[in-house]
């Protein structure tokens, strides 16, 4: 089992966060939910667990280094990855990596992986579970 | 170590006096309760619980006006001796993970944890550990920022409460705090917030975006440095105590329930203020050279009067003969007092010191460290010397002062059991400081 982004409200003066403008929102939270156990564990290197909120910027463009929220278009298809010096996206965490656009079959019509937005930090609130 | 290898956390106790007190008393948890003077001797809200908030009150908020948002809300008058305790007793929590710790309250502080990644790994490892340790040993909660300034970790931790942790990425400050509104930014306060509103620049990214000269026309030197930290830009160090400059001045000053004109009272409350300024100066390691008082009459004209000691001291005695003498010499106006005040400036570092010859002095000297010791524990009611002895009597001051029932002159505080001995420990209402309890409905008459 793979772990999942959900989109999250969090609570508290961090809900400020999350600005509308334009219809897009500035910032937004995905809470991260790794199966237990994880077969890998759940942040690999980026020291991530369950539970956690991610806050995601997703108005300005990712730099390589950049841990970041990559889809398909669909809230179920959210998922985290690394932007390489290589301009690629690199999975971590045990996200699956995004889908070869070059392979035919590899994506459904239409479809395309995109950066949703950039990780610019983690939520912990007590007594707060994801999922 | 540079700039990127830093890590820094803001570290702020949750509503910490109300936090404190229902350690003490669990029946107040989960109750809109606040900390403060009650509303007949003109008391302010010290601290408020998150319940109390919601109904709109906060601190600083006149008693009587929170008491009517909230007829349900429940006042305690508080302790300064347990918070004290409680805070030292957080902070030695806190010492064992890094010892360059810069307190800024009794309630908040920054720590430097750069350098302690074979310790820890990562500086959001300790800061969940220091969340942890806290809640186990002491039932209080922490909300922590964790990024590599000072600056953004301060927000990150605003943003994180309550009881929460926040943990910026390195490299990500200034998308970390692009949407948010220009006014969180400390070092941004109202009149700026407006300026920059009226440039249409409401969000710290809008400001961090913002052509650098046409911010130094409109704000000075001020408005580029201004734009650095909307990016997140912050090298102050963590100050631990050895490195921090010395306060510039302390003071207190008091408010009276009902103004006086009672000389007596008046002399009594001076020295008082001063035992307790005089006090802080030792605690700190200082030595005070100008000694100011102030006076605020019942027709809100305030008098200033200032004068400089022979030598620096940090001894109540010393401080107490010229204030007297400034208050002598100040209040001749036919008027009542509403506020008294005093201000130890010129300080500098070090301890008074007597003659070595004079056994006189030097007894004085421990029976002054004595009292520090109890009025650190009981708080500065515990122990009353010369003229302030009346304060403790309940004396009712020439124009209407009630000394005893305003709060001056509160009883002996108990012993009291903080740090708890072991989580769940239910320590008897009737033990608090002061008794002063005071769940009756706003407008309802005091016994």
């Amino acid at each position: 089992m793979t772990p999942r982004l959900l989109e999250s409200e969090p609570s508290g003066k961090a809900a400020q966060f999350v600005v509308h403008e334009e219809g897009l929102a500035d910032t937004f939270f995905l809470s991260l939910v790794a199966p237990s156990p994880a077969p890998h564990p759940p942040g690999g290197g980026e020291d991530l667990r369950h539970g956690d909120l991610l806050a995601i910027s997703s108005r300005q463009d990712a730099e390589p280094g950049d841990l970041v929220v990559w889809w398909l278009g669909a809230a179920d298809s959210l998922a985290l990855a690394q932007l390489g010096s290589d301009l690629r996206l690199h999975p971590v965490a045990g996200f699956p990596p995004p889908p070869d656009g070059d392979q035919p079959g590899s994506l459904p019509p239409g479809a395309q992986a995109r950066v949703r937005g950039v990780v610019v930090g983690r939520l912990r609130q007590s007594g707060r579970r994801a999922g | 170590m540079t700039a990127r290898d830093r890590s820094v956390l803001h570290v702020d106790l949750d509503a910490f006096f109300v936090a404190v007190e229902r350690v003490r008393d669990p029946s107040l948890v989960g109750r809109p309760v606040v900390v403060g003077g009650s509303p007949e001797q003109r008391g302010v809200v010290a601290a408020a619980s998150y319940e109390a908030r919601e109904y709109g009150v906060h601190s600083a908020m006149p008693m009587a006006q929170a008491l009517r948002l909230c007829p349900d809300l429940v006042r305690v008058r508080g302790g300064h001796g347990l918070y004290g305790r409680a805070s030292r007793a957080v902070f030695d929590v806190l010492g064992g993970y890094t010892p360059i710790i810069e307190k800024v309250s009794v309630d908040e502080a920054y720590l430097d944890l750069s350098g302690t990644g074979l310790l820890y790994d990562r500086a959001v490892d300790a800061a969940e550990r220091m969340r942890r340790e806290v809640r186990e040993r002491l039932r209080l909660d922490l909300t922590i920022g964790v990024s590599r300034n000072r600056l953004v970790s301060k927000v990150a931790s605003a943003f994180a409460k309550p009881r929460g942790l926040f943990d910026v990425r390195p490299g990500q400050e200034s998308r970390f705090l692009a949407p948010l509104p220009v006014k969180v930014l400390p070092g941004i306060g109202p009149v700026t917030t407006k300026r920059l509103l009226d440039f249409r620049i409401p969000r710290l990214g809008t400001l961090a975006g913002t052509e650098g000269w046409f911010l130094e026309e409109v704000f000075g030197s001020y408005g580029p440095a201004m734009q650095r930290r909307a990016r997140g830009e912050d090298d102050t160090p963590v100050r631990p105590p050895w490195e921090r400059h010395e306060a510039k001045t302390i003071g207190h000053e008091q408010t009276f329930p009902r103004d006086t004109e009672d000389h007596g009272f008046l002399r009594a409350k001076l020295q008082e203020l001063l035992a307790d300024a005089a006090r802080r100066l030792r605690a700190q390691g200082l030595l005070a050279r100008k000694l100011t008082v102030r006076l605020r009459y019942a027709d809100f004209v305030a008098e200033t009067r200032d004068t400089t000691l022979p030598v620096p001291t940090d001894h109540d005695g010393e401080l107490l003969e010229p204030a007297l003498e400034i208050l002598h010499r100040m209040a001749t106006r036919r008027t009542l007092v509403r506020l008294l005040g005093v201000r130890l400036g010129g300080l500098s570092r070090g301890y008074w010191q007597g003659s070595l010859l004079d056994e006189g002095r030097a007894r004085e000297r421990q029976l002054v460290e004595a009292l520090d010791g109890i009025r650190d524990r009981h708080g500065m009611g515990a122990v009353r010397v010369g003229e302030t002895v009346w304060l403790g009597r309940g004396h009712v001051a020439r124009g209407g002062v009630a000394a005893a029932s305003s709060g001056l002159a509160s009883p002996l505080p108990p012993r009291s059991s903080y740090p708890p001995d072991s989580p769940g420990t239910v320590t008897p209402t009737s033990t608090r400081t002061g008794g002063g309890r005071d769940s009756r409905p706003a407008g309802t008459p005091p016994p």
